[in-house]
């Protein structure tokens, strides 16, 4: 099954040059898939590997065992110049927040770090 | 679903804000103020300026807040202090803060250094501000007389 997808602001719609795919395993999802036109998700929800354009990201912590939310950040800047608002940029990375313990793991796409709290 | 961000400025008191179209720092309490009209004398500081991050609109949750300079060299002799953590309101000074006492991060922090709810590991689930932030300037005598240069400070912040 598949769905066509924008990465350019998180949402899901018609667009030409971009899918979204979820791969099926034992009767599960086991691959979580966004691909644009120059950007590539993907998330193997058996061992919560994130693959962002090549670069490979297991969050430290996952447990094969728990469940979580799987993320869409949206991270906002905001830049003041000569005192006033100049610039709004906007970059979106995934993650996962795991269930009733409050954790986020986030998969920074601009340096592959993690922010774990 | 997306928050809409602004600033709110707290003046003379907790219930005098305003919703600043600039930050400038200078020698008056008051937003929106231009330098060249308030310029901070040599020796001296400017007013604190009292902000915050202030979140409305419809979103899951506000996080991860981040302030820094980005640009702008300083001057000799001109310094900006800040902090990111003060939870309860003052009165804005002109006197050397005890609130804005560390100097602002020159480039983007490894962690948030802007609170929320008294937790740098806080979050905002609905309308809402950051703790506040408190920015002031000060200028040495060696200073030379005019205008510093221009300077860019980024915030940014995770939303869900």
């Amino acid at each position: 099954m598949k769905w066509k997808c924008t990465l350019e602001d998180g949402t899901i719609k018609e667009e030409s040059n971009s899918k979204f795919n979820l791969d099926w395993e034992d009767g599960g999802v086991s691959k979580f898939e966004l691909i644009g036109e120059d950007k590539h998700y993907s998330v193997n929800l058996k061992t919560g590997q994130f693959d962002i354009d090549g670069k490979k990201k297991t969050p430290r912590g996952f447990k094969n065992n728990k469940k979580y939310l799987l993320r869409w950040f949206k991270r906002n800047k905001i830049k003041v110049k000569n005192g006033k608002t100049i610039s709004k940029d906007v970059t979106y990375f995934m993650g996962y927040e795991s269930k009733g313990e409050e954790k986020l793991l986030k998969i920074n796409d601009n340096v592959a770090e993690f922010d774990t709290r | 679903m997306t928050a809409t961000f602004g600033w709110v400025e707290y003046l003379s008191n907790a219930t005098d804000t305003a919703t600043p179209t600039n930050l400038n720092l200078g020698s008056t309490l008051a937003a929106n103020l231009a330098p060249s009209t308030y310029p901070i004398t040599a020796g001296t500081y400017s007013y604190e300026k009292w902000i915050q991050a202030n979140f409305t609109g419809s979103f899951t949750r506000i996080d991860n807040i981040k302030f820094w300079k980005s640009a702008g060299a300083y001057v000799t002799g001109e310094t900006i202090n800040w902090t990111g953590e003060q939870t309860q309101y003052s009165t804005p000074t002109n006197s050397s803060s005890s609130d804005a006492s560390a100097s602002v991060a020159t480039s983007e922090p490894g962690s948030a250094n802007v609170s929320i709810g008294g937790s740098l590991s806080g979050s905002l689930t609905g309308t809402g501000s950051s703790d506040f932030i408190v920015l002031q300037a000060s200028v040495k005598t060696s200073a030379s007389a005019g205008a510093v240069n221009t300077k860019t400070f980024t915030l940014q912040y995770d939303e869900v």
